[in-house]
């Protein structure tokens, strides 16, 4: 693969490659993966986990790409980190025209100044509901990025998959994605389309790896084309079923990643006994909207075929990803 | 009334507005009969052969070789859910060779596939599939992907081809592929390019195209497409067994016990024997997977190890695959 590449990254241990919601120790082993278009100020560098543990609030999961074969500390591969954008900011860092270069930077700076505040669940909710969502990819990075290597397009395998359920089942107006002029190859085979940024000139002169590039998709541009590539994955939408709270949503989102009850409370800040009520409130919610949903489970008022309820759940959100995501209309 | 070029099912005048809940899932025998309607009329077999397909794919559906996936709409009544039906087939080397599909076939490779079938040919067992698996000569052929709906356009058809996508990718990879094909008729184009899939050349000109993607092309393209994605491949770590391998890939679509039992044809306690074992052999490949559930033996905490064995394989397909070889 990948041209005589190895697929190997260290030695001749095969890439155990894992994909994850991102925790805060993630955060901390994702400076390592500072792409160098991204010419942030040491400042705000060094702010980054705060300002994406805080961004992480609103409910668009930042994840992890790991490869558990390689030795703590060296085990994440791949990072990325999605925003959602007002449409006063869009139209402020001028997204759907032409902005200046820079844009992820100065968003970050915005940011991590206050001038900037993530998207609260509601505004979400009513931008998703209204198909007014714009989503911003602040930054994509690998820790080994020569696309000669095999190993390279494991990892990028696994992005491709991370980005689809990431970002699917909300109800777009647009997908945009700053990275870098080296990045062209992997981020247009993705089905993103390279986007014209005023005042090139600007950047023009800078070292190829220093370049940043602006990419997107509107919704426009989706429908326009057949699916089969992962951006044009994410436009696929339809309007949820069944309403569920920002809590239960977000730990549905947890729960599809199998994770225990002791960790699924410990990741949401709840007890084992809030843990269970959340369930509880999902169930109630789904009978309440479809009533034959579980079948002969309905009865079960005794809770005692809860893991049964909960599997029927996630195979359905699993594929169903819209009812992961805020709608308020 | 008309007939969907993509399909011998009868052509709606247009796809239903609705809100689709797509969800697409391995095909059981009991949807078979939904599924028949959705076998596509360009394929080029007699009505004799035709109506032998039924017991054929009774046969068939759920041999290691095929892969079939059903994309049943949940907003529609039981029995008449599935919207659109997906196969594939492992093939051995000598059948690649034996219908030219390195090269230029002729057209109707599908329809002569399924002759051979129904002229009780067999197809690859489980050892035969892991040893090319593992050796890496493993050639897949799309049989069909049938709609019931051919206008593209619509909002609804795009959703079907989307979860068709979504699938494909979940469902075939894993494997060590050494070429994909497919023939498709010629309205298919542009989903086939779409989801990355190249253009062949045929000896004639025919209403059907062929196309394929080879792991020399697979690894010279860069990730992002339904096609280069199957060919993300590494061996497996647990080496698990058929039966093992086989409840495993149903788990995932998180059945509930009494259906993994009734589809597995197992009883209840041959069920939880099952789960025993991949939980003990897991733990002999690496003995801290389960952490701080590892030690346990009363079986209490099955739930929480069926929950970690399904993290690892839902991303690690590979572990769902034959494979005949050495091990990892």
């Amino acid at each position: 693969m990948g041209r005589g590449g190895s697929m190997s990254a260290a030695g001749d241990r095969p890439p155990r490659f894992q994909r994850r919601i991102a925790s805060a120790a993630d955060r901390a082993e994702a400076l390592d993966l500072l792409p160098p278009w991204l010419d942030l100020p040491v400042e705000i560098a060094r702010a980054l986990p705060d300002i994406w543990a805080a961004i992480d609030s609103a409910p668009i999961a930042q994840e992890a790409m790991l490869d558990l074969a390689q030795a703590p500390g060296q085990q994440m591969q791949a990072w990325g980190v999605t925003l959602g954008l007002r449409l006063g900011s869009v139209a402020e860092f001028a997204l759907e025209t032409a902005p200046a270069p820079g844009l992820s930077r100065r968003i970050y700076e915005a940011l991590y100044r206050g001038t900037l505040t993530p998207m609260s669940d509601r505004e979400i909710g009513l931008a998703n509901a209204r198909g007014e969502l714009v989503l911003l990819n602040l930054q994509f990075s690998m820790r080994r990025s020569d696309l000669d290597e095999a190993y390279v397009h494991g990892v990028l395998n696994m992005a491709n998959d991370t980005f689809r359920s990431a970002h699917a089942g909300f109800h777009l107006r647009a997908m945009y994605f700053e990275g870098g002029v080296l990045d062209a190859p992997y981020v247009t085979s993705a089905g993103f389309l390279p986007r014209p940024y005023a005042q090139h000139s600007v950047i023009a002169a800078l070292p190829l790896q220093r370049q940043p590039m602006l990419y997107g998709l509107t919704r426009e541009q989706a429908h326009g084309s057949l699916p089969g590539t992962s951006v044009r994955a994410i436009f696929d939408h339809h309007a949820p079923r069944f309403g569920l709270s920002a809590s239960q949503r977000r730990l549905l989102l947890h729960a599809l990643f199998d994770e225990p009850d002791a960790v699924l409370a410990e990741r949401l800040g709840i007890s084992p006994h809030g843990l269970k009520k959340l369930w509880r409130g999902i169930y109630e919610r789904i009978s309440d909207v479809a009533p034959d949903f579980f079948g002969d489970l309905a009865g079960d008022e005794d809770g005692k075929r809860g893991p049964e309820k909960r599997r029927q759940v996630l195979a359905y959100v699993r594929q169903r990803p819209e009812e992961l995501r805020p709608w308020t209309s | 009334m008309a007939v969907n070029p993509m399909s011998m099912a009868p052509m709606a005048v247009t796809p239903p507005e609705r809100v689709p809940r797509l969800r697409w899932r391995p095909t059981r025998q009991a949807d078979l009969p939904e599924c028949m309607p959705l076998v596509p009329p360009w394929l080029g077999l007699s009505s004799a052969e035709r109506a032998a397909l039924p017991a054929l794919w009774a046969q068939i559906v759920n041999a290691p070789a095929i892969y079939s996936m059903v994309i049943e709409d949940l907003g529609l009544a039981p029995g008449q859910r599935v919207q659109a039906w997906g196969v594939a087939m492992a093939l051995a080397p000598e059948w690649v060779a034996r219908w030219s599909l390195d090269h230029r076939p002729e057209p109707l490779i599908v329809a002569r596939v399924y002759r051979a079938l129904l002229a009780g040919e067999t197809l690859m067992d489980e050892t035969s599939f892991g040893r090319v698996n593992a050796c890496g000569e493993l050639s897949m052929l799309c049989l069909h992907y049938g709609m019931h709906y051919a206008d593209i356009e619509h909002p609804y058809v795009q959703a079907l081809i989307a979860a068709g996508n979504e699938s494909m990718r979940f469902g075939m990879s894993g494997h060590q592929l050494s070429a994909l094909y497919y023939e498709n008729a010629a309205e298919s184009d542009g989903w086939m390019r779409a989801a990355g899939f190249l253009q062949r050349s045929m000896p004639e000109a025919a209403p059907l195209h062929y196309w394929g993607m080879s792991r020399a092309e697979a690894m010279r393209t860069i990730p992002g497409s339904t096609a280069r994605q199957l060919f993300e491949s590494h061996p497996p770590r647990f080496r698990l067994s058929v039966s093992q391998r086989r409840l495993l890939w149903r788990a995932l679509f998180d059945e509930d016990d009494a259906r993994l039992a009734q589809d597995l044809g197992v009883s209840a306690h041959g069920l939880k024997k099952l789960w025993r074992g991949i939980y003990e052999r897991v733990s002999d490949v690496v003995p801290d997977f389960f952490g701080d559930a590892g030690g346990e033996d009363d079986g209490k905490r099955g739930p929480e190890k069926r929950r970690q064995v399904l993290a690892y394989v839902r991303q690690r397909p590979e572990e769902l695959r034959p494979w005949v070889g050495a091990a990892a």
